[in-house]
Order: C-alpha cells, then structure tokens, then sequence
C-alpha cells in the first residue's frame, strides 16, 4: 500500500492565526508526501509558515482544516491524549533552543519519551544510553544541560528524539543556535542516521548548506509551497 | 525608611515608573505577592491588638474591682485560696500610724524621694452569707463581701472617690448592694437581705443596687463572693461583733487615678510595711497586700506575648515566604532585567527598580496584614470569652474581654510589617540584581564563580571567629543566649570555611546535624534551661535553629528522601515519567526547596510543641485527679463564721445527697507559725504568701485535724516515711493512735506549689506556735505526702495531726472541711447543685473535684484550641506560600512543559506531576516539623512539667490527622496551578526565551 510506505502526508492543511482583528494564513492549502526515510529539508524566508508547518504535522498545533497522516494513521482525528502518546510512541523532536529539561542529566533527558510510552526504568536507561552513544556522548551521561556545550546539548536533544526509534523527526532549525563548525557536526550527524539507519527527518532550515545535503528541499512562501527541489544526486548518494 | 524610598522614587522618575508599572500590568500576579507578603503582619497586629485587649480587661478589672485602692493592708497569715476564717482586727495604735503624713515622712529618705498618699481608708472586711425572699423562694449565697465604711471617709478617699459613695450614708439598718449581689439575690431598691456575722442574722434593708466600680466591686483575692454588700461602719461592726474603734482592713490609695498610682505601689508597700513594723506587739503580722499592681500586671496573663512567641514561627515562614516570591519575581524577569543593565542601567538602578516596586508590594501588604490581624484579634478574643464563661460561676463575676485595639499597636504593627516585608525584598533586590548581564539576557543559568571573592572569605573568617567569641563569652558570663548562638555562629562560619576543601553534601550534614544536635541538648546548660523557663524568646530561638538545622539536613539529603521514589518508579512504571520530574526540580533548586520545607516545617512545629504541651498536660491533670482530697470526691467548707451543725445528719436528710454519698470525713483546720524558721525563706508559686511576709515573721502554716475515718482511708501517697513502718497504710494509721505523729504535706521545691515549707524530712522535729496565745506543740513528722504534681485544690494541706489532738492549741481559729465520697455513676452537676442548695445559706461552699477539673480541662481545651486556630492561620502562610510558588513555576516552566508535551507528556501526567512535586516537598517539610516537634514539645515538657512522674505523651492521632490535613490542604491549593500546568500547549515549546 502506498499509504503506509509514507512516513508523513498532508492534505490540504490550512492554518490561520487571529491577532486582534488581522488575520494570517500561516498554511494556506498544503498537500506534501513524505516518504519512510527521507530527509526533507523546508526553506523559505522568514514568516512564511515553516514553523507553523512543522507544528501542524507533528500535531503539536491544530489545523483549521485538512488532514493530516502519519504512518497512516490520521492525526486530524485524533484528541489530545491520543495523539500526544501517538507523538510519543512515532515522532521525535528537534528543536533550535535544545529545550533540555535543565534540572535532568543528560541520560534522564533521553529517558523521557520511553518512560512516558510505559517503558520499565531499566530498559529505558539501557536504550537512553545506546542513544547516547550513537551521539558519541557516552563519557556526558550524568552531566546536566549546563554543563555541556550547546553543539552537545543538541546531540542529546537528537538522542531524545531518537531513542523510541520514531518513525519521523521533526528539527525546526536545529542547527541556528550553532556556529558554523558545530552545525556541520551535529548535521553530519542527522545524516549518518538518516543514511544508516534509514531515519526519516524533515529539518527546517535557512542555512542553504543544509538544503544542499538532503534529498528534497521544499521552498515555501506565505504558507504556500511553491516548489520541490528533488536532487537526485542526493537521494542516489542516499540509496 | 519610607521618606527614604519616596524620595528617592522622586529623584528617579523613569525608574520609579519601570518599577511600578509591573503592578498594574499583572494584577493577578500582585494580588498573590501581597496575600503572601500580608501574614507576617497580620499575625503581628493580632497579637497585639489581643495584647490591647488583655490590657484593657486588666484595666478594666482594676478599674471594677479596685478603683483608687491601691494597696490593701491586712493581719493575716492567710495564703490559701480555701482559708475562709475570719480577718483578725486591729485597734487604734496602728490606725493613727498609718496615714498619708505619716507615709511621707518615712518615705523621705526612699531613693526615689518621698512617695505619696492620697487616702487611707479604715474598714471591716467580710465574706458572710447573704439570704433573701425570691418569689417565695429561699435565695442564698455563701458569700457576699460585707463592706463597713465611714461613709465620709470614703467620699474622700483618693482623687477619685468610688462613685458610691455620692449616695446618701446608709442609715442603720440600710445597704448598698452590688449589682452581682443584687441578681443572684433578686434583690432591688428596699428589699430585704438577710446577712450573718459572728453575732448572728441580721436584716438589712436595700437602699440601692450600685454598679460595681471601685470598692463597690471590690473581692479578697482568690474569692468566690458574689459581690459587696456596703454598710455604715457601726452596723459592720455590730454584725461582725467587732469593738468600738477597730478595723480589721486598710484600704490605701497612692497618688494618681486608678492606674498611674500603681507605679509607687512597691515603695508605699514597704514604707507602710515599715511603719508598722515600728507599732508595738502585733505590728510584724500585718501584710501588705500590692493588689492594683497584682491585678494589672499579673492578674492576667499576658495572653498576647504567648501569641507573639507562637506567631514569631509563622511570621518566620511568612518571611521565607516573601523571599521565595521576590527571587521567583527576580528570577523571571531575569531577561527583562538584562536588557535593563545592558542598556547602561546601573547596578544600583537595577536595586532601586526592584526596591521601588517591593516597596509598592510591602506597603499594601502591611496596611492590608494590620486589618486582617485585626480580625484575627477578634475572633479570638471571641474564643477567649467562650473557654473564660466557664468559669463565671466560679468567680462569680463577668470575665468577658473587651475587644481593644490601641491606634499605636496598629501603627506598630503596619510600620515592623513594612519594616520586615521591604527587608526581606530589599536583600533579595541586592541579591538578584548581582546577576551576570550576558547570562540574563540569554536565560542562561548563573555560573558560578570558580574562586571565591576576598570579601566573602573574610566575611566567613569572621562568623567563625564572631561565632567563638559569642560563645566563649556566653559561657563565661553564663549567657544562655550567647551559649546556645555562639557554637551555632561558629560551626555555619567554620562550615563555609571547610567549603573550600570539602564538598558540599557531607560538609553541611554533619553542620546541620551538629546544630540540630547542640540545640536540642543547649537545655543541659545551666543558664540556657534559665532562659528558656523565663522567656518565651529562648523557646522561640532554639525551636528555629533545630527547625532550620533539620530543613538543612533534609535539603543536603534530598536524594536519600527520593530514594524510596526510586525504587516506586521501578514497581510502577505508569508513576515513572511523573516522579522522575517531580523529584528533579525540587532536588535541583535546592535553596527554594529549602525555603519552601522551612515555610512548612516552622508553623508545624509550632503547632506540633502546642499539642504535645496539651496531650501532656492532659495526661497529668487526668492523673492529678485521682490525687485531689486524698481520695475523697468533693469537699464543703464551712465559712468564715460559725460551723455546719450537723454535716453527716445533714446529707442523710437530703435525698440526692444520700444517695449519691458514699463516705464522709470532717477536718479542722487552722493557722500556726512555725517559731524556728523564718518567713521570708520561702516564695510561693503566686510570689510571696499574699503581700510581703513582715521581716522576722514566723512561716505560717497550717495545721489539719483529721478523724480516723481520714487516716484508714486516705489515698494520699508517701514519698518518706518512718521506718519502722511497713507501709504507706501503717504510717497513716499510726497517726491514729499517737498525737505526737505528724504528717507533712509534700515540699515546697522552690518553683511549683504553694504549699510552702522548709525541707523536713521523716523522724525530724517540728514545733507548731498559735499565733494568737503562743501556746506551743512539738511534734514528730512520721512522713511526706508525696507530691501528686500539677493542679491541687488545696484543701488538705500543712501539717496532719489526728483529731484526737485538736483541743492542743484553745484558741485556735479553726475552719471545717468535710470531704465527701461519692458512688460511682453520679450525676456530677446535680449534686453539685444540690450541695449548694443545702450548704450555700450557712456560708458553706462546696465543690467537687470532678467538677473543678472539668472546667479547668475546658478552659486549657478552649485555649489551645484558640492557639491552634491562630496557627491555623499560620499555616495559611504555607498553603498559600505554595499554592503562589507552585503558580508561579508553572509560569516560569511554561516552556519545558511544553517540550515536556511535545516528547509525549499527556496532560494529566504534566498536571499529576505538579501535584506531586508540590505535595512532597510540603509532605516532606509537614514531616520535618511534626518530628522536630515532639523533640522540641521533649524539651518543653522537661522545664514546664516539674512533677517527676509526669508521662511525655505524644498525640499520634492528632498530629497524624493535622499532618494529612495540612498536606491535603497543600494537595488542594495546588490543584489550581496544576490544572493550569497541564493546560500549557505542546507549541509552547517553541517560544524562545521561556
Ligand atoms: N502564535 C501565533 N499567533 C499569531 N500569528 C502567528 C503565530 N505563530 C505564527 N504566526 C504568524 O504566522 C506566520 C508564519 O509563522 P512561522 O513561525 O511559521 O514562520 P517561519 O517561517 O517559521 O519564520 P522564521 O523563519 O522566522 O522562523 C507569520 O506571519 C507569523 O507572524
Ligand atoms: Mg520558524
């Protein structure tokens, strides 16, 4: 079935936010298919909806309208509960501030996505730890937010979202509280997992350098998409 | 303070508007910081306002029972509330030598120059029964105050003469009753009332019913009179059967109205006191009785203090209180605080931003607090009248407080509320505005500076060395206070020296374990027991350093608290996500976690000291009871004149008495001097016995006649004895067959119980002198009662010679007592009317032990109710103060709960996991405070309770149910912000700059 082979699909999603009489489409029909391990990266310039865009698949937002699917299931129809341990259970988060809980260590922060899917204590730090050492962080276990660099705490936010092996990871900017050098390392890492784990990411991003390493770029602008860039080249590297 | 502030606010236009504009802009916000800034000072102006309150009943009661008398001089050994004889008179040489010159003139040379005198008044003073015809009914009183005046002199006596005294002279069979006398009597303006004196009945004819103010409403002291009955001078002593130019009471009153006069009163006392001395024969048995000053300063207790001193924890909690909410304030703004120093505010600008709006915040608050403690004094000067009622029948008088509240205690109270308040913002100001700029703006945790600045190591050097020397000193000079701060000084700075090489955890344990340790042993030392017993405040300092020890403890020790969480989260792994966060952030802000346990952990301490002082002064009391009257249930004491005729026909004649009655015993008792020792040897519980003893008396003591019937049933148990007796029995037996046998009541110890004597002890010698013919008896003492500790009634008591001995002295003033057994199932309050009924129209008064205790039990029941309703309110200051914090992290945590939501937190597990984080610190601090608490309510009981077989008891099921409440009350405040914590939405996430 071509549904299921889809990590992600939207169909015609529409969002509008309401400020004091002014209204603005943030997502103005949006239709997008994301294929089980691709790595898409999302461009367009300031305001045009790419946050908004990453909120409404992964559900952490609401849509006006549309529908929304991930690995085939219908997150438009889905209440609250159901669809937070729906994100639990098949999505991983990356986000630009890190957004580590500052009073857990390192290890306890990429716990938390398993013990909130009932995984027993144990087990979950066995697979925190895994994840932590995909990263190459084995030796930051025990350290806390604040003791590690922000290219460090960003590895343990991807050890988070990677832990309960999602079935797509959303990265808003992940790389923009970063310098150059860091940036590079921590992508090279998304896409060592993305190549050798067949790890699907959607990363929204303003560094071209990062459009330029993923397989599909998708332009938006004023909540529209107005062009898929594939590479070919990419995605054959990628295969 | 506050000019300085507005002023400064004045200077600063711009910063004055930053500051207060955040007041306006969350409403909601201020409306929690000053509910959480008002309760220090709300508890503060309760207090006072109740000590206004006590104050102005004292007062009143003066004013009432006393007016111009200042000081009451009277022959008399008499020390017990239960001695009922007759007052002895006195003639002419002592009249003519006290008088205002003659006070004067020996004054002269007084250190404070010479006092004066403006009335002294020569009366005859009585308690006697009263009768009158009710709607044909006989209405009795055993005792009424008979009152005998010149009535010219008492229109001119003092500044104010007694309103009385403006009506016309009581002709001779006439009387002025007092409106006390006149409703138990039903009388009224030319009704009859029958009074009788040592000559018999007579009828007096009411020639008005006057209010009682001054000597209208004048009572001995320890008396149950009704009220004062107020006749001519020759009418007195025509029913008295008193000579010709004899009084046996003066009345003196100082210069000044009814209250300034009292502050000559030990001076005019001692000269009076003097000047007797100086008339020949008698003059060394007169007494001088200090009663206005008695009934100003000690008459009641000063109710208000003790509220103080408990609410000192709460407004301790109510302080931490308002620091936690000003560094939360602090902290949030940290960004906004930033840029402010980034755009070139300075340092002090950043206090001053700070200051301008705490103080906006302390000013509501304290003006807000004064009228919330206002209605806190009046609910419980309420509850004050409610446990007092029960004993209006007892005294026979109205013991209602006056609500009172003195405009300066207001002032007081809103202005040390403002003081305490804007401290407490001004140092977390100074504290949070030391922030790192770059660190600010980014919400970047404080990093902490790796060495340490010169001028805190110094300051450490210093507490360590300042803590020495306190100590060093305060052992030297015995200074409990000094002995008990100084070590704790000394081991916090040595404790921050040894920081340097010792990390943290196990540092700051063994400190706070140390401290908590030393505080709770101090009471070991001499001269910090001292303290404690004769000062609330050392109750107060030691209760905080052993609370705030064990807060630091627990605080350093935390994971250890959470480790039992730890393995919870293994057996349930639905509780995992919850505990695992709920733990984490109390674990990681240590030094909230700690001001949040201490907020909890003071007020239940307190509230823990002040059920354990009840549970244990219950359990005494209950065995107390069985101690009173040797075993006997009640007692009916014959009156100042004449006997009870027949007491055992008496009962048989009575049917409800009959039946209830079991056993009777009759006992004599009178007044002796012990001749070899020396009055002013002894003090007694309520100072010395009624006024100072005159230099070189003999100690007074009484002396009881008891029948067989007492001896081969008497419960009374020996603390020593003879030892040629087996048992308690045989020595008490013993007493029966040789009249040379005496038995001691137990001893004075120097501090507890008003039976007064010196240390003598089985086999010694003791010689018994009547006071009026010098005849003398040597006895043997065969034993000691043991002391039966806590109340006593008093009415078997001094020295215990068998009834075959009475006849000894000849003319001995004698007064019966007859003990009464009751069977078992008694309805207690109908004989007790009864007994009354029968006995009250001879003058008798009767009571039962059952009875008495009960109404005690109420009335301390009723008081530490009241203490613990105040404490109720205190803990408001923890309820509240976490229900503000728990709000105010949701808030400040807005965006990891939403990250929190967005790896996968339902709600509910977001909302469950403020609960619970909220709830076990304040389960943990309610824990801290209970368990400190019995140590602390140990100590109390140790110094309070002097009775050696006393039990500490501790009220499990009480404070189990207060802890669960307060803890459930903690649950249910924070339900609020939880529902709103579980509200956040997962896009919350995202937002920069939390
Ligand atoms: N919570 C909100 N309320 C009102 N308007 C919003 C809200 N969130 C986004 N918008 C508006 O929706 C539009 C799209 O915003 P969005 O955050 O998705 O842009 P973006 O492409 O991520 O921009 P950037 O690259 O700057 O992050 C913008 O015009 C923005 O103003
Ligand atoms: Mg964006």
């Amino acid at each position: 079935m071509l549904v299921t082979e889809l990590a992600a699909e939207a169909r015609e999603v529409y969002k509008s936010y309401n400020t004091e009489g002014i209204t603005v489409h943030a997502l103005d029909s949006v239709s997008l298919q994301i294929e089980q391990g691709a790595l898409v990266a999302v461009m367009g310039p300031s305001g045009c909806g790419k946050t908004t865009l990453l909120n409404t698949l992964s559900g952490l937002d609401s849509i006006d309208g549309g529908e929304i699917f991930i690995a085939g299931e219908p997150l438009h129809a889905m209440r609250d509960a159901r669809r937070t341990e729906y994100r639990a259970r098949y999505m991983g988060f990356i986000f630009q501030g890190y957004n580590l809980m500052p009073v857990l260590t390192a290890a306890e922060n990429v716990e938390l996505p398993l013990l909130v899917s009932g995984v027993g204590v144990a087990a979950a730090r066995k697979r925190a730890l895994e994840a932590l050492h995909e990263v190459r962080l084995d030796d930051r276990v025990g350290y806390r937010p604040n003791q590690l660099s922000g290219g460090q705490q960003q590895r343990v936010a991807i050890a988070r979202a990677l832990v309960n092996e999602p079935a797509i990871v959303w990265a808003d900017e992940p790389t923009g509280n970063l310098d150059s050098e860091t940036s590079r390392e921590v992508l090279d890492l998304i896409l060592k997992l993305n190549r050798e784990n067949g790890q699907t990411f959607v990363i929204v991003t303003h560094d071209p350098g990062v459009g330029s390493l993923t397989n599909r770029t998708i332009q938006m602008q004023d909540g529209k998409i107005v062009g898929t860039v594939e590479d070919p080249e990419q995605a054959a590297r990628g295969a | 303070m506050t000019l300085a502030v507005l002023g400064s606010m004045l200077r600063q236009p711009a910063l004055r508007r930053l500051g207060l504009r955040n007041l306006s802009r969350r409403k909601w916000n201020t409306v929690l910081v000053v509910v959480g800034s008002m309760v220090g000072t709300a508890l503060i102006s309760g207090s006072l306002v109740l000590n206004d309150s006590t104050s102005l009943f004292q007062e009143n009661e003066a004013r009432q029972t006393l007016g111009e008398i200042d000081e009451v001089v009277q022959q008399t050994g008499q020390r017990l509330p239960s001695d009922r004889r007759p007052i002895p008179s006195f003639g002419e040489p002592v009249l003519s030598a006290v008088t205002p010159e003659n006070i004067q003139e020996e004054s002269r040379d007084l250190e404070g120059g010479p006092v004066e005198v403006d009335g002294v008044l020569p009366a005859l003073v009585q308690e006697v029964p009263a009768e009158a015809d009710g709607d044909g009914e006989e209405l009795a009183t055993p005792a009424a105050t008979l009152i005998g005046v010149d009535w010219e002199s008492l229109g001119e006596f003092g500044s104010e003469p007694p309103p009385v005294s403006g009506n016309a002279p009581p002709g001779p069979g006439e009387a002025y009753v007092s409106e006390g006398i006149a409703e138990v009597l039903e009388l009224d303006t030319g009704s009859a009332v029958t009074l009788t004196g040592q000559t018999g009945p007579e009828e007096f004819e009411v020639a008005g019913v006057v209010a009682e103010d001054g000597i209208s409403g004048y009572r001995s002291q320890f008396s149950s009179s009704e009220g004062p009955v107020l006749v001519d001078e020759a009418a007195a002593r025509a029913l008295l059967g008193t000579d010709e130019g004899e009084a046996n009471t003066l009345f003196v009153s100082n210069e000044g109205g009814v209250t300034e006069g009292v502050e000559d009163s030990e001076e005019v006392a001692e000269t009076v006191q003097s000047i007797l001395g100086d008339v020949e024969g008698d003059g060394a048995e007169f007494q001088v009785n200090q009663v206005k000053r008695d009934t100003i300063e000690q008459g009641g207790f000063q109710i208000g203090d003790i509220f103080l001193m408990i609410s000192s924890f709460a407004i301790l909690a109510g302080i931490l209180l308002i620091i936690n909410i000003y560094v939360m304030l602090a902290e949030e703004r940290k960004g906004e605080l930033g840029i402010l120093r980034a755009v070139a505010l300075k340092r002090s600008g950043l206090v001053r931003l700070f200051v301008y709006e705490g103080y906006a915040y302390s000013l509501i608050a304290s003006l807000v607090g004064t009228l919330v403690g206002l209605g806190i004094a009046a609910a419980l000067v309420q509850g004050l009248n409610r446990a007092s009622s029960a004993f209006e029948d007892l005294f026979g008088r109205d013991l209602a407080v006056p609500f009172n509240a003195e405009p300066a205690s207001l002032l007081a109270a809103t202005s040390a509320g403002l003081l305490i308040t804007f401290l407490a913002v001004f140092v977390t100001s100074l504290r949070v505005s030391n922030l790192n700029i770059v660190s600010a703006i980014r919400d970047l945790p404080e990093e902490r500076p790796q060495r340490r600045p010169r001028g805190r190591l110094a300051a450490q050097a210093l507490l360590f060395a300042g803590g020495l020397a306190v100590s060093l000193w305060g052992f030297a000079a015995e200074n409990g206070y000094a002995m008990l701060i100084g070590p704790v000084l000394a081991a916090f700075g040595f404790g921050f020296l040894l920081s340097l090489f010792v990390p943290a955890r196990p540092l700051w344990s063994v400190v706070s374990a140390a401290v908590l340790a030393y505080a709770y042993f101090a009471n070991e030392f001499e001269a910090v027991a001292v303290e404690n017993e004769e000062s609330p405040a050392m109750f107060f300092v030691s209760g905080v350093l052993m609370v705030l020890a064990a807060v630091l403890l627990v605080t350093f020790n935390l994971s250890f608290v959470y480790g039992g969480l730890r393995l919870l989260m293994r057996l349930v792994p639905a509780l995992a996500p919850i505990l695992r966060i709920a733990v984490a952030h109390p674990a990681a802000k240590r030094s909230r976690t700690g001001f949040t346990l201490a907020m909890f952990a003071l007020i239940l301490y307190v509230v823990t000291v002040s059920a354990v002082f009840s549970s244990t002064q219950n359990a005494a009391s209950e065995r107390t009871r069985d101690a009173q009257l040797s075993g006997y249930d009640g007692a009916v004491q014959s009156g100042p004149l004449g006997s009870i005729e027949d007491f055992e026909g008496q009962v048989e004649e009575n049917p409800g008495l009959r039946d209830a009655t079991e056993g009777t015993a009759a006992l004599s008792a009178g007044g002796v001097v012990l001749p070899e020792y020396e009055a002013d040897d002894y003090e007694t519980a309520f100072g010395p016995p009624i006024g100072d003893a005159a230099p070189g008396a003999g100690i007074s003591e009484y002396v009881t006649y008891v029948p067989d019937g007492f001896l081969g049933t008497t419960t009374d148990e020996l603390s020593e004895r003879l030892p040629e007796f087996g048992s308690d029995r045989e020595a008490w037996e013993a007493l029966s067959e040789d009249t040379d046998l005496v038995m001691l009541t137990f001893p004075y110890d120097g501090s507890g119980d008003f039976l007064a004597r010196p240390e003598l002890g089985a086999g010694d010698t003791i010689v018994m002198q009547d006071p009026v013919t010098g005849e003398e008896a040597e006895k043997t003492v065969a034993g000691r009662i043991d002391n039966p500790g806590g109340f006593n009634l008093g009415v078997v008591n001094g020295i215990i010679v068998s009834e075959r001995a009475e006849g000894e002295f000849t003319d001995l003033q004698a007064q019966e007592t007859y003990l009464l057994e009751l069977g078992g199932g008694v309805d207690v309050e109908a004989v007790s009317r009864e007994l009354e009924d029968e006995f009250a129209a001879a003058g008798a008064q009767s009571f039962l032990v059952e009875d008495i205790l009960g109404r005690g039990q109420v009335f301390i029941d009723t008081f530490v109710n009241i203490v613990q309703a105040f404490l109720a309110f205190g803990l408001v200051v923890g309820v509240a103060g976490l229900a503000v914090i728990s709000a105010r992290s949701v808030h400040e945590r807005r965006r990891e709960i939403g990250t929190l939501r967005a790896v996968g937190f339902k709600k509910s597990t977001v909302g469950w996991q403020f609960l619970v984080e909220s709830s076990l610190v304040s389960l943990i601090g309610i824990v801290i405070g209970i368990s400190v608490g019995a140590l602390g309510g140990y100590n109390l009981f140790n110094f309070v309770i002097e009775d050696p077989s006393a039990e500490y008891v501790f009220p499990w099921i009480q404070m189990a149910l207060i802890g669960v409440g307060v803890w459930l009350a903690s649950l249910l405040a924070t339900i609020v912000p939880a529902v709103r914590a579980s509200r956040v939405p997962p896009v919350e996430a995202l937002r920069h700059g939390g």
